[in-house]
């Protein structure tokens, strides 16, 4: 269970105070909400250890976050773009989210080309990124986030990195590849058991991800 | 904006600002002699003669690094912040970073800069002249220098000149199959903005502390020749340098000809790029094979700069006009069209981008609503390019101020410029005078490159193509 526990934050410069407070159960899709700097990405931001709160608790399993960095949180996070590095392949920029080293055991290589099938990508390993559309691109960073998620259930390897954060990912998709896309995070959700946080403008991503909804308000 | 100062301080000034630390009475063995003066026993050595190899490599290094950054930076800037995050978030170390992120974002550069600096440093003559210490240390620019005016040896020179020219064209020929070769140098010499934010991948503070100390050290290496300089110079002999007439001929030729040089380049440069955006929308009367073959010759014009150095083409000038002419009477002239012919395609390359695009995009509405010719030129042209314009103005201007290259084969007790003074002046071992020479100069240049940025700021004011008063009854009547 994630628990954000009484965050509060403010950027440098500006006088409004966010303030967020909320519960994540285990293995279920959340969407978030709310009008234009109400805070959506920020608090993405703040779970990821982007940014540092000025107060509060970030809790994973009754463990707190704070203070360690984005590579020692149990997280992947998709941004609304440069999600992939576009010099490099499609296999080598779902690899890196196993080991930025360019080492890979053979279990993991097998795990990267499961993944890559499960979410409908596979045989692209040596395509370029530029070469492959919107659609295909967010499913290749889903495959990345899938890898650091299953790496350690089942592989033992490396910590578990089950909770993924989508910050309006599929914003710029059309609509059947949006629905696409957030049919995979909710397979991803439902048979892999990752827990989703989704920060979107439109109300209709909750229902096609089956998720409750969190609205913030904006700051006052 | 430390890097802008290779760009705007003259090679002279440079020269007598690394003499000012480094050199036999510089300001590090000034010190040395006050603490021996306060040591009983011991006697600190003094720092051996800074001419030579190691004066003209550090010379090269304090005018090609800020060239590097200014390529380098922006690209490294270019990178998503995403990217930056995504490395945190996949715990990349320094070096994965640099593998993964910063390699590839400066790699298509790298080459290309090479040879830029490689041709840079190829065809430098005067840093050489002053500060490598005679024939052991030289180049095919000063041999071709000493052969005319020291040998008066016009066949060696000639045959220096056209060596000098096929290795140029050899080297260049294999850069030019890279494609960036083009983009670099525009890049080198375009201002640079700050960012506004610039995300470190790893916020280590020992990776920080790195950082910081090799960009302290930068900054020294760029910034400490110049404050010797002003110390010495504003020292002795100041007043008696200012006071001189020569100083003040020197500075009247050196000014006429910057200012003459700025104003011809920065008009003929809009020109070719009016005409070039007049080609490409099909306007001109020119045929197509015709207009193809100027359209190659302009864009490529841009590497004569570096296959002729200001001392090649002040040769073949004064093997030319030597027999037809005194080439010292008509040496202004001269200088003044070397200055042009080589700062011009650089100004054209840095115009055209922005300028195409701008005339591009806004042709429909200007045809739709007549607004053609100088008024369209003065109205809609000039404030777009109006920083532009100002950059190319003080550049130029900056750089024919402080060239020692076709100088040093025309100069004569009748027609000197201030940095063949300031040559002359370290030549006989003059160091204060040189010094306070040196910046007078440097201020002198510095003024001229504001001049360029106040005329870029002048031309970017709103202009309207209506009379204030017209606005005024307008609203007055609306009332």
């Amino acid at each position: 269970m994630l628990e954000v526990i009484d965050v509060r934050f403010s950027y440098p410069n500006q006088d409004q105070q966010l303030h967020f407070h909320l519960t994540v159960p285990d293995h279920s899709a959340l969407v978030v909400a709310g009008a234009s700097g109400s805070g959506k990405s920020t608090l993405l931001a703040l779970i990821a250890g982007f940014l540092t709160p000025s107060a509060g608790d970030i809790r994973w399993h009754g463990a707190s976050l704070m203070g360690l960095s984005p590579s020692d949180r149990p997280i992947s996070m998709l941004f609304q773009n440069d999600n992939l590095f576009p010099h490099l392949d499609v296999w080598t920029n779902i690899a890196l989210g196993i080991n930025a080293g360019g080492r890979l055991s053979p279990d993991s290589a097998v795990l990267i080309r499961e993944s890559m099938a499960d979410l409908g990508i596979g045989g692209m390993e040596t395509r370029a990124i530029p070469t492959l559309s919107g659609g295909q691109q967010q499913r290749v960073a889903l495959a990345r986030a899938l890898v650091r998620a299953r790496v350690h259930h089942e592989h033992q390897a490396g910590i578990a990195r089950p909770l993924l954060l989508l910050d309006e990912p599929f914003s710029a998709l059309d609509p059947e590849t949006k629905e696409n896309c957030l049919g995979v995070v909710r397979q991803m959700v439902n048979q892999f058991g990752l827990t989703a946080i989704l920060v979107t403008h439109d109300p209709n991503d909750a229902a096609m991800l089956g998720a409750d909804v969190f609205f913030l308000k904006p700051a006052a | 904006m430390l890097t802008g100062l290779a760009f705007v301080i003259p090679t002279t000034v440079a020269a007598s600002g690394l003499l000012a630390i480094w050199g036999r009475h510089g300001v590090i063995n000034q010190a040395i002699d006050q603490v021996n003066a306060l040591l009983p026993f011991v006697t600190i050595p003094e720092l051996p003669s800074f001419f030579g190899v190691k004066a003209v490599i550090l010379a090269h290094i304090f005018f090609n690094a800020p060239l590097m950054i200014r390529v380098f930076l922006p690209r490294l800037l270019s990178v998503p912040d995403n990217h930056w995050r995504l490395a945190r978030m996949m715990g990349m170390t320094p070096f994965q970073q640099f593998h993964w992120i910063e390699w590839p974002a400066i790699k298509p550069m790298a080459l290309p800069l090479m040879g830029l600096v490689f041709l840079f440093c190829f065809s430098s003559f005067a840093l050489v002249l002053m500060l490598g210490g005679g024939p052991r240390v030289t180049t095919l620019e000063v041999e071709i220098y000493a052969a005319i005016r020291i040998a008066f040896d016009l066949d060696l020179a000639v045959g220096l000149t056209v060596l000098q020219v096929v290795i140029a064209f050899a080297v260049l020929g294999v850069m030019m199959l890279h494609p960036m070769m083009r983009q670099a140098m525009p890049q080198a010499v375009m201002p640079m903005r700050p960012p506004a934010r610039f995300m470190l991948a790893s916020p280590s503070p020992l990776l920080r502390g790195i950082d910081m100390l090799v960009v302290l050290g930068l900054v020294v290496m760029l910034v400490l020749p110049l404050l010797a300089l002003m110390v010495k110079g504003l020292g002795g002999e100041m007043i008696a340098v200012m006071t001189s007439a020569k100083l003040w001929r020197a500075m009247g030729n050196s000014v006429s000809i910057a200012l003459a040089s700025a104003l011809f380049v920065t008009g003929a440069a809009m020109v070719l790029a009016e005409w070039r955006v007049l080609v490409s929308l099909k306007t001109t009367r020119l045929g197509q094979h015709k207009t193809q073959i100027m359209l190659i010759l302009m864009e490529s014009s841009v590497m004569v700069y570096l296959i002729l150095p200001a001392i090649v083409m002040g040769t073949a000038w004064f093997i030319l006009l030597r027999g037809v002419a005194n080439v010292f009477v008509i040496a202004p002239f001269l200088v003044l069209m070397a200055n042009v012919m080589m700062a011009l395609p650089v100004a054209y390359r840095l115009l055209i981008g922005k300028w195409m695009t701008m005339r591009h995009q806004d042709e429909r509405l200007r045809l739709a609503y007549g607004i053609r010719g100088m008024r369209g030129f003065r109205y809609l042209t000039i404030p777009v390019m109006s920083r532009e314009i100002g950059l190319i103005f003080g550049m130029v201007a900056a750089m024919s101020m402080g060239d020692l290259g076709v100088i040093a084969l025309f100069a004569s007790a009748d027609f000197e410029t201030l940095p063949w003074l300031l040559f002359q002046q370290a030549g006989r071992y003059r160091v204060d005078e040189a010094a306070a020479t040196a910046v007078i100069l440097m201020l002198v240049v510095v003024m001229l490159f504001g001049l360029g940025h106040g005329l870029g700021r002048w031309l970017s004011l709103p202009r309207s193509l209506y009379r204030a008063s017209d606005m005024t009854t307008h609203a007055t009547d609306h009332s």
